[in-house]
């Protein structure tokens, strides 16, 4: 801009040089051209001005937009090669709990079992093209597990820390031959009756004794019986989490075999299956596992999440063990939408029916209504489940139960 | 049931979708977290 002015002011100087003749000898036009020139230069001074300003106020707009943008990836640090991550990653999850027995309604502050508070880190190293080695430690900490309280203890283990263990394992993953699993996880089995695409899983699922499962129920005079939600509606999940090897092929097609040897003298083994069509998504899973205190033990699910939004899940299961044999099966419809700019919303009902879980005379049947509102932004599922429990047994009239939930999980 | 179970899961085995994996509604959710960001993992690599 100071170029400019200097070439302005040459310019006018030239052009009254150039018109020296005597017409403009007249003093009062000389006056006039030399106004005109003060005036040019007051002009050339203020754009000055206005172009100074103007280039402070985008240097510090600038500024503050740097410090509002979030650095590309602020947990990652960057070297070299990259053939080493280590993951830290977890998630809180709180609930109140209402549940009536028949006789007393009762608050309970838990956390929800159904996806227990937890915290993990995952290893993994690139040692070849085709082979990660990797380790995991996953732990699980719960205060007042919704599956532990009851109605003489709603605080039990006081204000100890609960602290147990899910995953102390190492793991050696092959491209085409396959995953080897050695430690403390997920049996083959693990999961096989809890494959669920509803989207309302936090607030209700096949194990639906995961959110009241300490509740003792009552008996026909309101005295507390010894008997436990947990106790009667079960879903006959495979081997859970144990020490184990186990080993997973390849999937092929969307399907995948797994095979573990477990602590105690126990094994399993098991299929999964998960797909997109064009009608929507399809999970599946079916296992066997045996263990030296029954005779085997089958079974298995399947969740399928249409387009529209609809889903259907159903589990079953059979233990063969000697006269007793518990047996189950689930049901669960479910519609999920995206009715709110915030995120999904999720509902479902279902309906549990176990047989002879506890006694040979048993029949458990639990009807349920589900929620679960997500907000993305805060990382945060919303949710609210009701049930009703009903335990029939020979000889022994039992209050239903009936419980209420409501919470939050957090991914941190 | 033991039969219809095993039948129902290779007839779906059968029916020709793309391979997709499966997460657990239960486990850690997978995507974004409140503190870690888009990431959803606190990450370190080298």
């Amino acid at each position: 801009m100071a170029y400019q002015r200097t070439m302005l002011a040459a310019a006018i100087a030239c052009a009254l040089a150039g018109t020296s003749s005597p017409a403009l000898a007249d003093t009062q036009e000389l006056e006039q051209l030399k106004r005109q020139l003060g005036t040019l230069l007051d002009r050339v001074e203020q754009l000055e001005t206005k172009t100074r300003d103007a280039e402070a106020r985008a240097a510090a707009a600038e500024a503050r937009a740097g410090r509002a943008m979030p650095a590309a990836k602020p947990t990652a640090v960057h070297s070299g090669n990259e053939k080493i991550r280590v993951n830290v990653s977890g998630h809180v999850n709180r609930a109140l709990l209402a549940v009536d027995d028949g006789e007393e309604t009762e608050l309970y502050h838990v956390d929800n079992d159904s996806s227990s508070t937890r915290l993990r880190v995952i290893g993994e190293g690139d040692v070849s093209p085709e082979l990660t080695v990797g380790t995991a430690i996953e732990v699980q900490l719960e205060s007042n597990s919704s599956f532990a309280v009851s109605q003489d203890d709603e605080a039990p283990g006081g204000d100890t820390l609960s602290l147990s263990d899910r995953r102390l394992e190492v793991y050696f993953d092959h491209d085409r031959l396959g995953k080897l699993w050695v430690g403390k996880g997920w049996t083959a089995s693990e999961d096989s009756s809890e494959m669920d695409l509803s989207g309302t899983a936090l607030a209700g699922y096949s194990s639906t004794a995961d959110i009241a499962g300490g509740i003792k129920f009552r008996d026909e005079s309101g005295n507390l019986s010894s008997n436990t939600v947990g106790d009667s509606f079960i879903n006959l999940d495979g081997l859970g989490r144990r020490d184990r090897l186990r080993y997973d092929t390849p999937t092929l097609g969307g399907v995948r075999l797994a095979v573990s040897a477990v602590e105690d003298s126990a094994w399993d083994a098991a299929l999964n299956y998960a797909a997109d069509y064009n009608l929507g998504k399809l999970a599946a899973a079916v296992a066997y596992s045996d263990q030296e205190s029954n005779d085997g033990q089958v079974n298995g699910s399947a969740s399928f999440l249409h387009t529209s939004g609809v889903s259907v899940t159903l589990a079953a299961g059979e233990r063969d063990s000697g006269e007793q044999d518990p047996n189950f099966v689930y049901g669960k419809l479910g519609y999920q939408n995206q009715w709110f700019s915030a995120g999904n919303t999720a509902m479902s009902v279902d309906y549990h029916v176990a047989n002879h879980a506890d006694q040979r005379s048993d029949k458990a049947t639990s009807v349920g209504v589900q929620m679960v509102q997500s907000v993305d932004d805060w990382a945060t599922e919303l949710y609210v489940g009701y049930r009703n429990y009903d335990l029939e047994r020979a000889n022994e009239p039992l209050d239903d139960a009936n419980a209420l939930i409501a919470g939050a999980r957090i991914k941190f | 049931m033991k039969t219809g179970i095993v039948l129902m899961v290779l007839l779906l085995g059968g029916c020709g979708g793309t391979p997709a994996s499966y997460h657990s509604e239960r486990e850690i959710p997978e995507g974004p977290g409140l503190l870690t960001g888009e990431d959803g993992v606190y990450q370190y690599r080298r």
